[in-house]
């Protein structure tokens, strides 16, 4: 018996990981051919189709077409340095990466998911991505079964993305973009010396106040030990866990106050 | 051995943070401060992520050892 979710076991079929593969090649042959050409600014109107094939595409898939794409772009970027950048490809790549990493981050994170009630719209092929939605009020811990992205977390990479951009598109219009322009810019002599002080007395305060904490660390006792590796390992990539075990705190300190 | 390579990691990511301050001094000696205002970010969040490692590899370093001595006794 086959007891995985009905969204893994429709996107483990043949024809569906057939189709992620051609589009994954399509996707990276486009970029492998349009990026390297030095005089066509990366188009405007991938935008859409990338996000388009990024509602459809597997996790995998996607942190390997963001490996390509940064391949291509460390590849390529001695011969872009001395040209003038392209507002609209800096555009592109902030929004591109700041979706795929939001989108991620929930992924890594493993946000708790609830099975969102079946309808019948929704039991066909092309709704049925949006089984799984992750829970904002975790009643109880389930593991994520679904391994692609939600509507919710894809609904919340575009709107980062969005503001991203528009972040982006005022600072570009606020400051010329020219890479000269950096090395041109030089303070006066008692400007930069309060700026060279500061630092060297900020970089001083850190390194003295780190290495000694670390010293004065191992003197830790071990309860006080283990209560720092239980809050530091379940920080940040188990957040299920993290969550499981503030409910279990405010159960017992809910008991112990009707004690 | 997991802790020991965290460790490891750690003190290596604080080494490379003070190659980062270096560089950062040179840049602001040769009065480029965009780059060393740049660098001294990465510097300090390398930083701060290896005295985290450090950290976490010394508390599980003292439990260990409480569990052994738990343990003999």
């Amino acid at each position: 018996m086959n007891s995985e979710s009905p969204n893994l076991q429709l996107f483990k079929q043949p024809a569906s990981v057939i189709m992620y593969g051609l589009t994954t090649t399509v996707l990276a042959v486009i970029m492998w051919t349009i990026l390297p050409q030095e005089e066509t600014p990366i188009p405007f109107v991938l935008l859409p189709l990338f996000v388009g094939f990024l509602l459809f595409l597997r996790v995998w898939t996607i942190a390997l077409l963001v490996l390509l794409f940064l391949v291509v772009l460390i590849l390529n970027e001695p011969s872009r340095y001395d040209q003038q950048m392209q507002p609209d490809a800096i555009l592109f790549a902030a929004g591109m990466l700041v979706f795929v990493i939001s989108a991620c981050r929930f992924y890594v994170s493993s946000a708790p998911l609830v099975n969102v009630k079946q309808t019948p719209l929704k039991s066909t092929r092309f709704f049925s991505w949006e089984h799984w939605k992750p829970s904002r009020v975790p009643h109880s811990i389930q593991p994520r079964h679904a391994q692609h992205f939600t509507l919710a977390e894809v609904w919340t990479g575009l709107l980062r993305a969005c503001f991203t951009l528009a972040i982006t598109m005022v600072l570009l219009w606020l400051v010329p973009l020219d890479l000269r322009s950096v090395q041109n810019v030089r303070l006066t002599p008692s400007g930069l010396r309060a700026i060279v002080l500061g630092i060297s007395l900020f970089f001083i305060v850190m390194l003295t106040s780190g290495i000694l904490s670390l010293f004065a660390w191992k003197r830790l006792s071990p309860s006080e030990a283990r209560v720092y590796l239980k809050s530091t390992l379940t920080d940040f990539l188990h957040t299920d866990l993290r969550m499981y075990i503030k409910q279990k705190l405010k159960q017992r300190r809910a008991r112990l106050k009707g004690q | 051995m997991f802790f020991l390579l965290r460790e490891v990691a750690g003190w290596l990511l604080v080494v490379a943070s003070l190659f980062l301050i270096r560089e950062c001094m040179l840049f602001l000696e040769s009065r480029q401060v965009i780059e060393a205002g740049v660098l001294s970010m990465a510097a300090i969040g390398i930083f701060r992520g290896g005295i985290h490692l450090i950290r976490a590899a010394t508390a599980a370093r003292i439990c260990l050892k409480s569990q052994r001595v738990s343990e003999l006794d």
